[in-house]
């Protein structure tokens, strides 16, 4: 008891500068991370999309982290201030937007949040964004570049935010995300077992979540007719316009495949084609299952499969 | 409570990572900055770029954050918006910083993102001699130019000094020349004399360029602080003028609030006020309806009550009609039924008892109503006149049985206080 009174006295008392903002969000962290991810459950709870079970809580703890991050970086320009207020204000304002969540039933299933995750961190990162051209379709950095026509700097910058995301990006994604080894390991072999099923899904999903999504686009991004995408890319401009908004719509993705294949006398399919874990350097998809038990790897026979050297 | 177990694990897991975030803010390099205006990626900044700043402005809506993110999503800096006005914020990253400036006015915001890349070690011992140079000068570090100017210029004069140095000693070095004709000799000298002369000059042509150059510095440094006041005092009207806007809308603001309180209280009286007279009139008029329904009764009451007056007064017509050969009288006496002496000159004319109505005096107990009494009468078949000192003469048509049992009956009444068979025994009389 006395030690919840000292942190809540901790949190509304007065912060007086950065250095101690930072000291004070450093110790009180936990706090700060379980009012956050109240507040979020009691915003799903009023608006009739809370049910008791471990998926919902999930959602409201990464919910909960992602205001807190926000909180870590904006609340040091607002000093002098009472953290606890301003936290609140901050979850108060966001809340009150009129679709803040991206909330779905079947978005909570392991594939959904798989999903979601990764739609929704593309958002805040051009790794996750250029992965989304993999995990989806199953292209690899030379296929993008060749469908989206990217020049000489921007293709650097694909082959740097693939390895940024084979590297680090992945795997904090889907830590933040709160996916289990099991549960990745269930979607993979879901996967294998029933590509179709799993692919059809991927597609019902896919749509949901970039029409909810495409709204950090800027205003001045919306989908073209086929007439102007080819002028945008005869002429050569609109290279962030081609990135952000061909990865968040399938419709224009399509349509943009299909006039880049008869430019490069090509087939180019946009066929979705579910990838759980990321396209591995050298061309090749190593599906090594995380350990279980005794150490031994998980896999079939298809453990690891070579993709088309035209895209490595 | 393996539920349990697994939601504690991720919890903890989303603490390592903001804690891992927070460090990774620190030390982030990044070689390019996405910048979010209210949640949606607005554009990037290059930091490799020679002005590595970004710039956002928005139309008919304000800006209410800001997010500086790396490419891999991690966010670095950010500001939360002030409804209106100017909010700047530096965030360091690294050994580099980001500036982030929002503007909030009323027709839209706008939104600069500056990377300050800290200076390279060339740049900074440039500086760093720039600096002495300015301290040697006693000038203040925010000119460089001039000081620059003033080293290229000592550097040229010590360039020609080196040469004119130079050419001497190499003269001085040569081997000894051969002995030459005087004629050979004194033109030699000439022509030294004449490179010596034109070296003079030009000596003398670079210390009054000198002199220009530190003139025109001189004028270059007066303009820049002429310039700067002016810039300090442009600045200065500009923080006044925003002060004196903000003023205004408080002001403003401020009067809106208190017309729309004023008009708000005026029309919640004027409200109250309609309500009360509302419920006033409608009092009233429950009030007139219950004084109508009362006098209505009244009416009936009294209608009924003049009906049976008026048959009496028929019954007591007929009577004097009938009473009237006998005693000779006019009629116009039995129409004055109420007057109690032409009825007792009535009774006791009569010379026939048995014809003649029963007439005595009653009187009642204090506090009886008329009602009552005229109850009593009634029941009697008599009729009552009018009263004289509390005594009421009563006139009965022929009693049944002998008087005295008549008046005992009436006596026995709880009503009735006495009863006297004549005027003359009725007290007060």
């Amino acid at each position: 008891m006395g030690e919840d009174r000292d942190v809540s006295s901790r949190l509304s008392s007065v912060i007086a500068s950065a250095e101690e903002f930072d000291r004070f969000a450093a110790e009180a962290m936990p706090e700060l991370l379980d009012r956050a991810t109240g507040h979020t459950k009691r915003f799903l709870k009023e608006t009739g999309q809370w049910e008791n079970d471990i998926a919902h809580e999930k959602l409201a703890l990464r919910w909960g982290y992602e205001l807190i991050e926000r909180f870590l970086v904006c609340g040091r320009t607002e000093v002098p201030c009472r953290p606890l207020f301003l936290l609140d204000s901050l979850i108060a304002k966001y809340y009150s937007q009129p679709d803040p969540l991206c909330y779905h039933k079947d978005l909570l299933s392991p594939l959904g949040r798989f999903l979601d995750g990764l739609t929704s961190r593309a958002v805040i990162s051009r790794d996750a964004l250029m992965a989304l051209f993999y995990h989806v379709y199953g292209f690899g950095q030379g296929q993008v570049v060749k469908i989206l026509g990217l020049g000489m700097a921007e293709s650097q910058r694909v082959y740097k935010n693939f390895e940024r995301w084979r590297q680090s990006g992945w795997q904090r994604a889907v830590e933040e995300l709160g996916l289990t080894k099991e549960e990745l390991r269930e979607l993979e072999e879901q996967k294998e077992r029933h590509p179709e099923r799993v692919n059809a899904e991927t597609e019902r999903l896919i749509r949901l979540l970039q029409s909810h999504y495409r709204k950090s686009e800027p205003e001045h991004y919306p989908c073209l007719p086929r007439q102007k995408w080819d002028e945008l890319f005869q002429q050569d401009y609109g290279y962030d316009y081609r990135v952000w908004h061909l990865a968040m719509c399938r419709d224009c993705f399509v349509e943009v495949c299909d006039l880049q294949s008869i430019e490069h006398n090509g087939a180019l399919k946009p066929r979705i084609d579910l990838h759980i874990r990321p396209r591995q350097k050298g061309g090749v998809v190593a599906f090594f299952l995380p350990e279980q038990g005794g150490g031994r790897r998980h896999g079939t026979g298809r453990a690891a499969q070579r993709i088309s050297p035209t895209s490595a | 409570m393996e539920q349990d177990g697994l939601l504690s694990e991720y919890r903890q897991r989303l603490l390592d990572a903001l804690k891992a975030h927070s460090t990774q803010r620190r030390r982030e390099e990044p070689d390019l900055l996405q910048v979010f205006v209210n949640q949606e990626r607005v554009g990037t900044v290059a930091c490799a770029a020679t002005e590595p700043t970004f710039a956002f402005s928005c139309h008919e809506r304000i800006v209410h954050s800001v997010e500086v993110r790396t490419e891999d999503g991690v966010l670095v800096g950010g500001l939360c918006a002030p409804e209106f006005g100017l909010r700047a914020a530096r965030v360091p990253l690294s050994r580099d910083a980001i500036e982030i400036t929002v503007h909030n006015r009323m027709d839209g915001g706008s939104v600069r993102v500056a990377y300050k890349a800290a200076p390279a070690l060339w740049h900074r011992v440039r500086q760093a001699a720039t600096s002495l140079a300015s301290g040697i000068s006693g000038t203040g570090s925010r000119e460089p130019a001039w000081p620059r100017m003033l080293v290229l210029t000592q550097v040229a004069l010590a360039a020609a000094v080196v040469v004119l140095w130079t050419d001497r000693m190499t003269g001085w070095l040569k081997p000894e020349p051969p002995v030459m004709p005087a004629s050979q000799v004194s033109a030699l000298v000439s022509a030294t004399q004449a490179r010596v002369d034109r070296l003079r000059q030009e000596v003398t042509q670079l210390a009054g360029a000198q002199t220009e150059a530190l003139q025109t510095v001189q004028t270059q440094r007066q303009e820049l602080e002429q310039l700067q006041r002016t810039l300090a005092a442009i600045g200065d009207t500009q923080q006044k003028l925003n002060d004196s806007v903000l003023t205004v809308q408080q002001n403003l603001g401020d009067r809106n609030k208190a017309v729309s309180r004023e008009v708000e209280h005026l029309t919640r009286l004027l409200l109250s006020r309609a309500d009360l007279e509302r419920e006033q009139l409608r009092h009233e008029l429950r009030t007139l309806i219950a004084a109508n329904e009362a006098l209505s009764k009244q009416m009936a009451t009294l209608e009924s009550s003049n009906q049976e007056l008026k048959n009496r007064l028929k019954s007591a017509g007929m009577d004097m009609s009938k009473a009237v050969p006998a005693s000779g009288e006019s009629p116009a006496v039995a129409g004055k039924p109420k007057d109690s002496a032409a009825s007792t000159q009535i009774a006791e004319a009569r010379p026939d008892p048995q014809a003649q109505p029963f007439t005595f005096w009653v009187t009642f107990q204090e506090g009886t109503s008329e009602e009552s009494i005229q109850h009593l009468i009634d029941e009697i078949h008599g009729r009552k006149g009018s009263v004289n000192a509390g005594w009421y003469p009563v006139e009965v048509p022929r009693p049944v049985g002998p008087p005295d049992r008549f008046l005992e009956s009436i006596r026995q009444a709880k009503i009735v206080k006495a009863v006297s068979m004549s005027r003359a025994a009725a007290p007060g009389q």
